[in-house]
């Protein structure tokens, strides 16, 4: 759930780890969201299974929420089973299939009851193209905040203070969502931008039927009490 | 009326806990809070023992806590205005266990310790000069 304390200035986002930017190119971005540290778990997972003697290997993928210092937390896990021998390009385009659809569902359940009751995040306009952002700063560009151009604090807070808080603009895609700066475009709305050409790079994995990706039957909701465990969904 | 009695006061009960405990709870679901040294129930409940003990080297500090929902982290982080000197923070580092690391993922310094998976990063900021501690905590560091 992002807060109007959250925003900071643009040019922190490409060495922060928390914080909210509005950039021109993106929207919102969440910094938080757009770190790639699932990325890379995922990805080196996936280097593990491939450098192992199996003809098939299981990558597991969470997203989830934590509270009371990690006591409680809730979301999202499932795992996929791989055929052994896959190029990398095909080992990101499995990975981006994987965040992508784990992202909808996780999205979706923090948009449910009980956990709307806490969050007003799901879906919120920022949180995809985020996710997505961080993928990118895994698999290709590090710093891409060059080509995002990110909006001063003064700017970001104009925005904000316009168009409300952006827990209640929901995109459910993972288009930009962009907000004209009201001072030079008075009376306009949010619209759905296009993603840069950097961003348009790894196609989501669908080829399904070829037996080198299989899904699990069922996606499991995870809840786990207790700060010693920390390893991811379970 | 016994019963009556019992129930009165079991609910009297989890009503006094709830009034006592509810800036806990709140605090415990917040995804993110600012604070400085002085706002004493946050400064506790948040802060890690590495950041309450970082070399003040500034008079002008304040803290942040951050709870990243999705891809899953925790992000503590202590702000220091009108300075950018980070020798005293560098040693402190050393002394904790933490070297530097040749990289990173943003552009500032990280710091690793074999006992901890969390990543702290160093930045330094000029015009106006700052300096920001930050500890990245999540399931899915390495």
């Amino acid at each position: 759930m992002s807060k109007r304390s959250e925003i900071i200035d643009g040019n922190k986002a490409a060495t922060e780890k928390y914080g909210l930017v509005y950039t021109e190119v993106l929207g919102w971005v969440d910094l938080g969201h757009a770190q790639g540290t699932d990325i890379r778990n995922l990805l080196s997972q996936m280097t593990q299974g491939e450098a192992s003697e199996k003809e098939f290997y299981d990558v597991r993928y969470s997203q989830g929420m934590a509270g009371i210092w990690s006591q409680v937390r809730s979301g999202k896990v499932m795992t996929w089973r791989i055929r052994r021998g896959r190029p990398y390009w095909e080992q990101k385009s499995i990975a981006l299939a994987m965040m992508m659809s784990m992202a909808r569902k996780f999205e979706t359940f923090q948009g449910s009851f009980p956990n709307n009751l806490v969050t007003d995040s799901g879906l919120s306009g920022e949180d995809l193209v985020s996710d997505l952002l961080g993928f990118y700063r895994v698999v290709s560009a590090q710093n891409p905040f060059g080509m995002l151009r990110p909006v001063s604090k003064e700017e970001a807070l104009k925005r904000w203070d316009y168009y409300g808080k952006i827990g209640s603009w929901k995109n459910d895609t993972f288009q930009p969502l962009l907000f004209p700066d009201p001072k030079k475009f008075p009376n306009s709305r949010p619209y759905k931008g296009v993603l840069p050409p950097f961003m348009r790079t790894v196609v989501p994995y669908n080829d399904f039927l070829s037996g080198n990706v299989i899904l699990p039957r069922h996606n499991k909701t995870f809840v786990v009490l207790g700060a010693g465990n920390s390893r991811m969904g379970l | 009326m016994k019963k009556f009695i019992t129930v009165s006061v079991v609910l009297g009960l989890v009503g006094v806990a709830l009034a006592f405990g509810w800036p806990y709870i709140k605090m415990g679901f917040a995804s993110s809070a600012y604070y400085t040294e002085r706002d004493k129930p946050e400064y506790e409940y948040y802060t890690p023992e590495l950041l309450k003990k970082m070399p003040r080297i500034s008079d002008d500090y304040a803290f942040e806590f951050g709870n990243v929902s999705g891809p899953e982290a925790s992000v503590f982080t202590v702000r220091y205005h009108g300075t950018s000197e980070t020798r005293n923070i560098h040693r402190y580092l050393v002394s904790a266990g933490y070297s530097p690391q040749s990289q990173c993922d943003v552009e500032a310094e990280c710091w690793r310790s074999q006992d901890s998976k969390d990543i702290v990063t160093v930045i330094k900021y000029t015009s106006p000069d700052s300096v920001v501690v930050q500890i990245y905590r999540s399931p899915y560091n390495d």
